[in-house]
């Protein structure tokens, strides 16, 4: 049995191009929504825990190792918004390598 | 219940979002789009007779061509068939990020009695079944090992739920679809209600709601749609039996149900299998017995723009009989088949659900 979904020839929008474009918008949206989602989530655990409160956030300077877990993230998100266009199918092996 | 973590999560609520904006501002548009074009009156007369396959393939082709100059019409089925594959772009990551625990958890089997699940490893899959990935899940029904809680824990509760896809309209509620449609048999004495194509428990588990000493069977092709309903039927105390078989011979005696519930299944079979199927339930209705069909409209019974849209799902949402179901008589079958007091009618609108029911005289 195929575990590989192909997109269909016929453009939605009226032409390929096109399509492609809007789902680097599409994915952008999505990434972006998920990111507002956590960040709303982190900023209420954490003021709800009196830990830390939003000026604290917004006059920290990341150094070290959470300045390269944002490289990695940035560069993943690069990869996954910007290559949406380039992506024509997808399986269970490429989905498993996102976890 | 185990849930998904923020990422699957906000992730999956965002193509919930989409979809219901798509599905009713752009879907809205695209309406007043079409009704403003020049055709848009003759076509609506047109669309009201029923005709041959292929003049509706070209009915609907004209109605595509006019649907197409509507840039509502064009963003909102590049919406749903985006969505439609992030279901499964978003959802199998975020459920293999937790794939131990949900492998513990269905490792548990809840107590219940295994004799309640039937699989018959020898079936061979009929041609017209085999390697279709329904819905664009990669792999179909059967691909993915953990597709149970890919839906109950993220595309069910945080896309599907929402409706806006398909025949489904935006803002319905696909669970009380069901139970409105399962109210319609006349029947309230139920011994013996069978569902062909059953997938999981969804429809005979709201039938228990309604017949809770009736033996309740459900037959499908998919072992694992059939385990993980089998699953939460023990779970839930359902008691319903299920059986691996094809819809077209089942293991029933004759003249030996009540009733007999169809639910969204003929629009994934070409329509010969379907008049096989509903030769086959009419052969094990008793006398007086009821079978009920909920499936999507045909596109006699829609607006051209719904029809153009329904028959979108054919080549962009892996449904490959979705337009040959909407062109074939589900009543016409009914009484070939035998049954008497056949009737259609829908019960929202834009058409869905779509019952078609009939008796066994």
């Amino acid at each position: 049995m195929a575990r590989t979904v192909q997109r269909p020839e016929r453009p939605q929008l009226e032409s390929r191009q096109l399509d492609d474009l809007m789902r680097v918008n599409a994915e952008l949206l999505g990434e972006l929504w998920v990111l507002r989602d956590r960040v709303t989530v982190l900023e209420h655990l954490l003021a709800e825990k009196g830990v830390v409160n939003r000026k604290a956030i917004d006059d920290y300077q990341p150094t070290g190792a959470l300045a390269d877990e944002l490289q990695r993230e940035r560069d993943a998100l690069v990869r996954r918004v910007m290559g949406a266009p380039h992506a024509t199918h997808y399986d269970f092996e490429t989905l498993k390598k996102q976890t | 219940m185990i849930s998904i973590e923020q990422r699957g999560r906000a992730g999956l609520q965002f193509l919930g979002s989409l979809q219901q904006w798509s599905g009713s501002e752009l879907r809205d548009q695209a309406d007043a789009d079409f009704a403003a074009q020049p055709e848009a009156a003759s076509l609506t007369q047109e669309f009201t007779s029923d005709v041959r396959p292929h003049v509706w393939q070209e009915r609907i082709r004209r109605a595509r061509d006019v649907a197409e100059r509507s840039k509502a019409y064009r963003f909102n089925r590049f919406f749903q068939r985006w969505v439609a594959e992030q279901n499964f772009i978003r959802a199998i990551p975020a459920v293999e990020r937790r794939r131990a625990t949900w492998e513990d958890l269905l490792a548990g089997k809840p107590a219940g009695d295994p004799s309640r699940l039937v699989l018959d490893p020898t079936l061979k899959m009929p041609d017209w079944y085999d390697g279709i990935e329904w819905h664009l899940e990669p792999g179909g029904w059967d691909g993915y090992d953990l597709a149970m809680p890919m839906f109950a824990a993220g595309i069910g509760p945080y896309v599907f739920s929402l409706g806006g896809y398909a025949a489904v309209d935006v803002h319905c509620d696909i669970k009380a679809q069901r139970h409105n449609v399962i109210q319609l048999f006349r029947n309230k004495a139920m011994r013996r209600l069978y569902e062909p194509g059953c997938g999981g428990a969804n429809t005979l588990g709201v039938a228990r709601q309604y017949y809770p000493d009736a033996n309740l069977v459900g037959g499908d092709l998919s072992p694992a749609l059939l385990r993980n309903g089998h699953f939460l039927s023990e779970l839930m105390g359902w008691k319903i039996t299920f059986r691996q078989e094809d819809a077209s011979a089942v293991a029933e005696a004759d003249a030996s149900v009540d009733g007999v519930i169809s639910y969204a299944l003929h629009h994934e079979m070409p329509p010969v299998i379907s008049q096989k199927v509903i030769a086959e339930m009419f052969r094990i209705l008793r006398a007086g017995g009821e079978m009920i069909i909920n499936d999507p409209p045909p596109f006699r019974a829609v607006p051209p723009l719904q029809a153009v849209i329904l028959d979108w799902d054919t080549d962009n949402r892996a449904e490959p009989y979705f337009s040959a179901a909407a062109m074939a008589s589900l009543p016409e079958m009914m009484r070939t088949a035998g049954f008497v007091d056949v009737e259609e009618f829908a019960l929202e609108k834009r058409g869905y659900p779509w019952v078609t029911r009939g008796r066994k005289p």
